[in-house]
């Protein structure tokens, strides 16, 4: 089941890339709708072998499925190995079934598009590589993954490449990521080196020495702010939502961000071993969370709204894991998929239905109009506002009880989130407020026409709506260990508080927003951080690189070559054939042949051997 | 002399081939394909010879001077199959450019023995002629495309530079059989077991002098400077020979070499240290080099340059690895075979474009051309991802387990550094494929057009690069625990 589950989407991916490789050739298009099917009822399936896999599991145990040896070297041999457990049963289980949704929501949304095709062969690819994320058990599968759906999302995010912004949003991506990457690799060889073992049950149990657990820590870490978009890490996020919308409801806010939490998740007992890298994680997490939520509060643009909104709830849960409570950051991660997901989906509905228009202060009264979008959105606003009884309630309330009364928590990190948790209510009341009700501000004529999306958009709406709902009821999800409670304040005080602070937020949205009369507010990039980003990290990569370059190829050629031009007086036949740069290339062949051998006479004389 | 006959075989169908294609190309002067056809069938002659011998016990013959072993025989099957692969690649850019010769298949013959021949020599002298055996016809057919100045001098710039190699080398040998009386290897290796004077100046003149020979045939910073100047001059399949046969030959030699005296013996601790830091210093200017300039780079075979100049960075990780005890070189052959399913492809590609040969590569060639060739798009795309070590392709394996090795022996911190360089020059091999799926095509764009042989060679390439990097255990089984020496 487990097999069947990872292979579904792979062999939808085959089928649709090569239909859509092959009809690009012959000039004919491939029909959206069938290969939406067929990407759709791979989908459909995988999530069906979930469903009986996580039937299957024992109530504390694993399944594992050993599908071939990957490699052996010397005495470490890895397996190719599928691992089914509670926590990534939990992940598969929401990739295939919001993605189904997503996929079938596609169809869709992209009938009208060329590139259709290739569009669902690169969704499947991504569902393909994501499922090996979290069912890997060894970390070089997990690496797998990580790659794999760095480059479905990077192939997503460009997929509209004739808009110059959208490519070099995809850049973006790639190089944050890439950054992010290099601590996944480092963190993994020290794993090996200090478990003597790739695979995550072992590396999972190991003992790290004090030092070398913190800086694993901190590398794994590092992978997760660049997958999962935390400071410093997160600009690209908000830029990827250049990709088609139902992409950012899978990639960018239900699934590959959280990889991150998933990654914490699973090494858990080794990330609990280091009290310091615990802090930072707590502390990077809950100032990411206030940080985006400020920005969210300034957008204009709503898909952007919603994707610092995301970056906002990835802080949350990454606040969870730092404060030792990585089953609330898991908690979140699935009710946030719910209601993320649906919020991206309705936020495509409502820009589908006005034409590509994205402007919150350009929509208005959109209530009546539709129905369905609108009722859905009421409930995935509900549900991140974090309003009993909806999903996003009961995560949210978990981590800031757990950030509070847990031993690794603090007065501080509570008071952070909480904050965060006022501009959530805020920000999202704002737009809701904006899109939904007031007087329509876009022109007459697009108001007129905009109408409730077809049943295969509306249905994964109504789908996610009841599962915003009703979500959270499940309660934590995985049972990870529980951090130790330091302080004993009872779990109804702060959920009092929390819904306080909910409404309080909305209240002051409501007051500012609801008469629909929104002066247009400047939308810009709040605290500078991306013109500095780019300033500082992209100017200064190519300034490195284009100087060694420069360095290489005039100052050392250069110098070399009026060297050679001095030394050799026999002039015109250099000129010719240019032989001059040869005997300069030799020159510098013997200039760092004496050096090597008179280092190595100094070291011979320093030990007396000479 | 039976049995000496019988364990040559290969070579000797190969030198034989040599004569034949010779011979048929002066009978029928004005068709190249009777060369063409001889040559194949001498390589896949050779090739099946060496193979099927692969698993016979080493024998050292003509008084120990050559040694046959598994791994020579791998190594000449390997050097075959990359002829045969760039005879069929290379037939239509060789026709493209006017440049289609007779000679030019004997010529890629000769080259083949040299170097299998190199890999299997035990003796310095031997290594000498051998590696003169593979560098003359290497000159010539740099300088292949006559009309082309930017041709002849990449020949006379390789040929002058290699002239001068071959006299440290020789300069080397001298110096090592005056210390040790012996230019057999294993007699040097002898010696030094029992000189408990660790690195007699002369020995270790000798020793840094014939590895300076290698380290300038593999390119490595700072004896790269001939490598852009050479690939960019020479014809696209010759280039795509000195990066995959000529590279692999002359890494394994190098190996060989450093490997030379007991380094673990009493009394050469201090020899050894300086051996490493000598080569640890390389690895790290080589890194840095390879992968920052690369990024500038807007030709293809420039670009190529200066991966495979990172490549060597790579791979010296792997054999600083080697140097530690109990420690083997399995990951730097794995790291080479990978390298050469790839690299393979890659410049098989590059000869793809239309009308000429050598017009599609630069960059800017590239843009679009997911719209005009789907396939190829596919093809290359996967190649590059190889060269950037993504998952799934065996480039994440062979720099994978290079690195994994390291890290084992301590080498941490060229480690991170190593990895840091990968992520850096990962944005020089995916920037081609974000030109060829995200941009439309530029005016001046080159036209792209393959061939059924060259095509077939490229998915060849491609399926192995996929094949070996979801079943690597695969080329693992062949290559792990094969010694180098002794």
């Amino acid at each position: 089941m487990i097999t069947s589950m990872i292979l579904f989407p792979l062999v939808g991916f085959v089928i649709n890339g090569l239909w859509s490789l092959g009809s690009a050739r012959s000039g004919r298009r491939v029909p959206p709708s069938v290969s939406g099917a067929i990407a759709t009822l791979a989908m459909a399936a995988a999530f069906v072998s979930a469903l009986v896999a996580r039937s299957q599991l024992p109530s504390d145990g694993a399944i594992e499925v050993e599908c071939f040896r990957w490699f052996t070297l010397g005495t470490l041999a890895v397996d190719f190995k599928l691992r089914l457990d509670a926590l990534s049963s939990l992940f598969t289980l929401v990739i295939t079934g919001v993605g189904t949704l997503i996929h079938l929501y596609s169809i869709s949304y992209m009938s009208e598009d060329e590139g259709a095709g290739k569009y669902f062969a690169y969704l499947n690819l991504f569902c393909f590589m994501m499922l090996n994320l979290v069912l890997g058990s060894t970390l070089p599968q997990v690496f797998l993954g990580w790659e794999g759906v760095g480059l479905a999302s990077y192939l997503l995010i460009g997929f509209w490449y004739r808009e110059e912004a959208n490519v070099s949003a995809g850049q973006k991506a790639f190089v944050m990521n890439r950054i992010g990457d290099l601590g996944f690799l480092i963190a993994m060889f020290i794993g090996f080196k200090y478990s003597g073992s790739l695979d995550l049950a072992v590396i999972e149990k190991a003992v790290l020495p004090g030092a070398v657990a913190t800086s694993f820590v901190l590398l794994v870490f590092l992978a997760c702010t660049g997958k999962s978009a935390q400071i410093p890490l997160f600009t690209w996020l908000p830029d990827a939502m250049a990709g088609p919308t139902p992409v950012s409801a899978l990639i960018h806010a239900a699934t590959m961000v959280t990889s991150g939490v998933y990654l914490l998740a699973r090494l858990s007992p080794v990330i609990s071993q280091s009290a310091s890298g615990m802090m930072v994680i707590a502390g990077v997490g809950a100032i990411t969370a206030l940080i985006t939520a400020v920005i969210a509060c300034f957008q204009r643009d709503i898909k952007k709204v919603l994707a610092y909104s995301t970056v906002s709830q990835l802080g949350f849960m990454f606040a969870a894991c730092g404060v030792g409570a990585f089953g609330a950051g898991v908690f979140h991660v699935m009710t946030h998929a719910f209601f993320k997901a649906l919020l991206f989906l309705g936020a495509g509905s409502v820009i589908h239905a006005l034409h590509g228009e994205q402007d919150v202060f350009k929509m208005g009264g959109l209530k009546s109009k539709l129905p369905v979008t609108f009722w859905t959105f009421t409930a995935g606003w509900a549900a991140i506002l974090g309003l009993p009884p909806f999903s996003g309630f009961f995560s949210k309330d978990e981590i800031l009880h757990q950030a509070l009364v847990s031993r690794s928590g603090s007065g501080w990190v509570f008071g952070i989130l909480l904050i965060a948790a006022v501009l959530t209510a805020f920000y999202m009341t704002r737009l809701y407020l904006l899109v939904f009700f007031g007087s329509p501000r876009m022109e007459k004529s697009k108001f007129d026409h905009a109408h409730e999306s077809p049943a295969p958009m509306a249905l994964p709406l109504v789908l996610l709506g009841a599962l915003s709902l009703a979500g959270g009821f499940a309660g934590e999800p995985v049972h990870l260990p529980h951090p130790e409670a330091a302080l004993s304040t009872p779990a109804w005080v702060i959920m009092i508080v929390s819904v306080v602070v909910a409404v309080l937020g909305a209240t002051i949205a409501y007051r500012r927003y609801a008469g629909g009369s929104a002066s247009a507010e400047p939308a810009t990039d709040v605290f500078r951080i991306d013109a500095i980003y780019s300033r500082v990290f992209g100017g200064g990569l190519r300034a490195t690189a284009s100087a060694t370059g420069w360095i290489e190829e005039r100052v050392v050629q250069g110098l070399i070559r009026m060297v050679a031009a001095l030394t050799d007086l026999s002039g015109n036949m250099i000129r010719v054939l240019q032989v001059g740069s040869a005997q300069a290339y030799l020159l510098m062949m013997v200039i760092a042949l004496v050096v090597m051998v008179l280092y190595f006479l100094k070291g011979m004389v320093q030990y007396g051997n000479l | 002399m039976n049995e000496v006959i019988h364990t040559l075989m290969p070579w000797l169908v190969l030198a034989a081939g040599i004569l034949l294609t010779l011979l048929v190309s002066v009978i029928r002067v004005e068709s190249k394909r009777p060369a063409q056809i001889s040559a194949l069938l001498t390589l896949v002659v050779t090739g099946v010879l060496s193979l099927q011998a692969i698993s016979l016990p080493g024998e050292a013959i003509f008084a120990g001077s050559i040694e046959v072993s598994s791994l020579t025989r791998i190594l000449l099957a390997l050097f075959s199959l990359i002829g045969i692969l760039f005879v069929l690649g290379g037939d239509r850019y060789l026709g493209k450019e006017r440049i289609h010769l007779s000679d030019y298949y004997h010529l890629l013959l000769i080259l083949i023995l040299g170097a299998g021949i190199m890999v299997a020599a035990k003796d310095l002298v031997v290594l000498f002629i051998a590696l003169e055996v593979m560098s003359l016809p290497a000159y010539t057919l740099a300088g292949f495309r006559r009309n082309d100045s930017r041709s002849n001098e990449a020949a006379i710039k390789y040929f002058v530079l290699g002239g001068a190699v071959g006299a440290v080398f020789l300069l080397g040998s001298a110096f090592i059989f005056g210390a040790t009386g012996s230019t057999l290897f294993p007699s040097i290796h002898e010696w030094s077991r029992q000189s408990t004077t660790g690195g007699n100046p002369l020995f270790a003149a000798g020793h840094f002098l014939v590895m300076v020979a290698f380290l300038f045939k593999v390119a490595a910073a700072p004896f790269h400077f001939w490598k852009p100047d050479v690939y960019e001059g020479a014809p696209t399949p010759v280039t795509g020979i000195m990066s995959t046969l000529i590279a692999v030959a002359s890494f394994v030699t190098l190996v060989r070499l450093v490997h030379l005296p007991a380094l673990d013996a009493s009394g050469w601790e201090t020899y050894a240290t300086a051996v490493k830091v000598t080569i640890r210093s390389l690895a790290v200017i080589s890194l840095l080099v390879g992968s920052l300039v690369i990024i500038t780079q807007k030709n293809l075979k420039r670009l190529f340059a200066y991966s495979s100049i990172s490549q060597t960075g790579y791979l010296m990780l792997g054999l600083l690895a080697s140097l530690h005890p109990g420690q083997g070189i399995s990951p730097v052959l794995i790291y080479l075979f990978g390298y050469v399913f790839a690299a393979v492809g890659i410049f098989v590609l590059m000869t793809q474009s239309e009308p000429r040969g050598d017009t599609g590569v630069e960059l800017v060639d590239l843009t679009g051309l997911v719209k005009r060739s789907p396939f190829r798009t596919a093809l290359w795309s996967i190649l590059l991802f190889s060269m950037a070590g993504m998952p799934f392709t065996v480039g994440f394996f062979t720099k994978y387990l290079v690195f994994l090795s390291s890290v084992g022996t301590g080498e941490t911190p060229l480690v991170v550094l190593a990895a840091l360089c990968a992520v850096v020059s990962a944005y020089a091999y995916l920037r081609p494929i974000g030109l060829m799926v995200m941009r439309d095509a530029d005016p001046g764009a080159a036209q792209w057009g393959g061939g059924f042989w060259s095509q077939f060679v490229v998915v060849v390439s491609v399926i192995a690069v996929v094949f070996l990097g979801l079943m690597p255990n695969a080329m693992i089984h062949y290559l792990k625990g094969i010694p180098l020496i002794h």
